[in-house]
């Protein structure tokens, strides 16, 4: 019984980080640093208003950047490998 | 009825939509070995997420400090919307393929081909399996969107209509189209959503740590604009041209 419930705590667990973080975990961050900014500057009437919104969209922004250069240098390699380059990099390197 | 109502009735309504076209293509493939079978998974998975529903919803609207909830809700928005935009910018620039509910369908029915035939036509494990995992999994986010957005306002009944209205135009129309689904126009509803989930998220988590929004709850408007408009440029950016789009597969 407990290594059956020990199987559903694990797997539990595994489905609520994968809701949670998924496979974009700089922007898990990023939604924490939101609420960590907001409690912050929780006081300082104007300074809210434009950071938080300023974090959230930078957080994307930069994600956003890294995902169109990671899935460019896949296509760049699947191109190299199509024409049989020797020197064509690998996908992920 | 305030322009936040009619704001959180169509964010529902638009994510819950999204989700509903994705279960509903599982449920279609499933449907090809057994539709009895399919449809049976399609209704356990219902009713796990509809108890889930009566336990949590209660409690969190009864028993969690507003404050709290507000906080925890709009970080839960954010961590929904922010990947939701990513995506709708990655996709609408064209370095990640759009979402092919056809490919998915094909896909889905070639893999359940390839498992052992239903023992019987009206009986079929793994088409069940596949239409209560796809409810289940695509469900569950529709769930904690009402939860999110409705308990925050009080408007739970209003946001679980509109989950309900869309639930029943996705699944009228899928009847009626059955696998015409990749017509929907997903990667438009999907950035309208993030949008909106985002600027909840950011407007609920101010509100809770009693961050003074210039303008009260107009600032949900601003905030609407603001993520518009980052989004149109970023698209924009991203679609500069020197940049190798994806692959056609």
């Amino acid at each position: 019984v407990s290594a059956t419930a020990l199987r559903w705590l694990r797997a539990s667990v595994h489905a609520v980080v994968d809701f949670l973080v998924g496979d974009t975990p700089g922007l898990f961050v990023v939604a924490l640093a939101v609420v960590a900014m907001a409690f912050a500057l929780a006081d300082v009437r104007v300074a809210a208003a434009i950071v938080l919104p300023v974090v959230a969209a930078g957080g994307v922004v930069l994600s956003a950047a890294r995902g169109r250069t990671q899935v460019s240098g896949a296509t760049r390699a699947r191109e190299g490998r199509r024409r049989g380059s020797p020197d064509a990099p690998r996908a992920g390197a | 009825v305030t322009a936040q109502a009619w704001l959180l009735a169509l964010t529902v309504f638009g994510a819950c939509a999204v989700e509903m076209v994705e279960a509903l293509t599982l449920i279609v493939a499933a449907s090809s070995r057994s539709r009895r079978s399919a449809i049976e998974g399609a209704l356990a998975a219902v009713a796990i997420l509809a108890v889930a529903v009566a336990a949590l919803g209660v409690s969190l609207v009864h028993y969690v400090p507003l404050d709290a909830l507000r906080v925890v809700v709009g970080a839960l928005l954010l961590t929904m919307g922010l990947p939701w935009l990513r995506k709708a910018w990655l996709r609408a620039s064209g370095h990640l393929p759009l979402h092919d509910e056809d490919a998915i369908y094909a896909r889905t029915v070639d893999q359940l081909a390839t498992g052992a035939s239903p023992a019987s036509p009206r009986r079929d494990t793994a088409g069940f399996l596949v239409a209560f995992k796809g409810v289940l999994l695509e469900g569950s986010e529709v769930v904690v969107i009402v939860f999110s957005l409705g308990a925050t306002q009080h408007r739970v009944l209003l946001a679980s209509a509109a989950a309900g209205a869309a639930a029943v135009l996705v699944f009228s129309v899928g009847a009626v189209v059955a696998r015409q689904l990749s017509s929907v126009p997903e990667n438009s509803i999907k950035l309208a959503v993030g949008v909106a989930l985002t600027s909840f998220g950011v407007f609920w988590i101010g509100e809770g740590a009693k961050v003074h929004w210039p303008g009260g709850d107009l600032f949900l408007l601003v905030l609407l604009g603001a993520f518009s408009a980052v989004s149109a440029a970023a698209i924009a950016w991203l679609r500069a041209p020197g940049d190798p789009e994806v692959a056609p597969t």
